[in-house]
């Protein structure tokens, strides 16, 4: 079986933060994301005219969250819970999903607890138990309130596909 | 776990050219200043009404703030985390071969140093709090070979929270000894 590779993006003290593969074992959509971003030509909801110049800057704001997440092991900002262990970064409109594990295709929601908000609004605090492994999978823009359900139902599509890698890899290991 | 490990990450890639080095540490900035504000904001359970109340400015103007990108005039971070309780610090880090070290200070020619006691009471009665003093004021950056290690004394007490502490320097016999006022 040919070996998945995954494309880091940041490697911490607290987390291995990488791009969650699809089940071709070679495609990895936020890769794809962070090339249109390069390019500005992420088909960002809320822009018009492309190329975006403003994108590149997006793109290293993201990558600036995901250092930050795989240093320090939390987010007191731009981020999102949504279902079934899924969360999401958020950089503008610019949405990216993501899921931990601890590396062995195995994987338990976490859930983040309930307080106070800065504006008075009932808040979820990043989750302190996230599992070694973080994967980004799925990406979208906003256009609404809420993640659009195919959207998060495709995140979690993604993360079994990725997931089935580290499974099969065991597998493999063990028979 | 993941096979490509041993590799460079793709931040590390970003910095490879002096532009994205310039700018990922630009975008650094910023996402660490806003997660910096908004911890204080969390922990210290500070509400945007009486963060508004004490800056002398609109809750709107909090809100703005606590939810930017982070690019704001230092002095506005400096304030917020004044209000909060915290002092903003500044370093500067070497990244770059060959580049001086900012945080080496001139030694002091003075031989009275500052005395700052760190201890916490627990909260709850009668409990015994272990206090250090120090002459460094952040206790967290100290490793045991470098902190000035002057003291370690037991406080009964029954106060409740957190409590801070003072300490006198005294010249008695000979011997240098630290007191809590």
């Amino acid at each position: 079986m040919t070996k998945v590779v995954r494309t880091v993006l940041a490697d911490g003290a607290c987390h291995e933060v990488a791009c969650a593969v699809l089940r071709d074992g070679v495609t990895s959509p936020v890769l794809e994301l962070l090339k249109q971003l390069e390019e500005g030509n992420w088909p960002d909801p809320n822009i018009e005219e492309f190329p975006d110049e403003y994108q590149a800057n997006t793109r290293r704001r993201f990558l600036a969250h995901v250092e930050y997440l795989a240093n320090f092991g939390e987010l007191e900002y731009g981020f999102n819970r949504l279902d079934e262990g899924i969360w999401e970064i958020k950089v503008e409109s610019l949405r990216v999903t993501f899921f931990d594990t601890p590396g062995d295709g195995t994987f338990q929601p976490k859930f983040g607890e309930v307080y106070d908000g800065w504006d008075g609004r009932r808040a979820i605090a990043f989750p302190t138990d996230l599992d070694e492994f973080i994967r980004v999978g799925h990406y979208f823009g906003k256009d609404g309130q809420k993640a659009p359900p195919h959207d998060v139902k495709r995140s979690i599509e993604v993360r079994e596909e990725d997931l089935a890698h580290d499974r099969n890899r065991e597998a493999d290991v063990a028979g | 776990m993941t096979e490509i490990a041993k590799q460079m990450s793709l931040v590390e890639l970003e910095e490879r050219s002096d532009e994205g080095k310039r700018e990922m540490s630009a975008a650094r900035a910023g996402v660490r200043v806003t997660n910096l504000l908004r911890k204080a904001f969390r922990l210290t359970k500070s509400s945007q009404r009486k963060l508004a109340e004490r800056l002398g400015v609109s809750e709107g103007r909090v809100s703005q703030v606590l939810n930017s990108d982070g690019n704001l005039r230092i002095t506005t971070i400096a304030r917020y985390l004044r209000a909060m309780g915290y002092e903003l610090q500044l370093e500067a880090i070497p990244v770059e071969r060959g580049v001086p070290d900012l945080r080496t200070t001139r030694h002091s020619r003075r031989n009275k140093k500052p005395v700052h006691v760190f201890g916490n009471t627990n909260s709850g009665s009668n409990e015994q709090t272990t206090v250090i003093l120090t002459d460094s004021p952040h206790i967290k950056n100290l490793s045991l070979e470098s902190m000035h290690y002057l003291g370690q004394f037991q406080h009964q007490g029954t106060s409740s929270g957190s409590a801070s502490y003072r300490a006198q320097r005294h010249a008695m016999n000979g011997f240098i000894q630290y007191e809590l006022v």
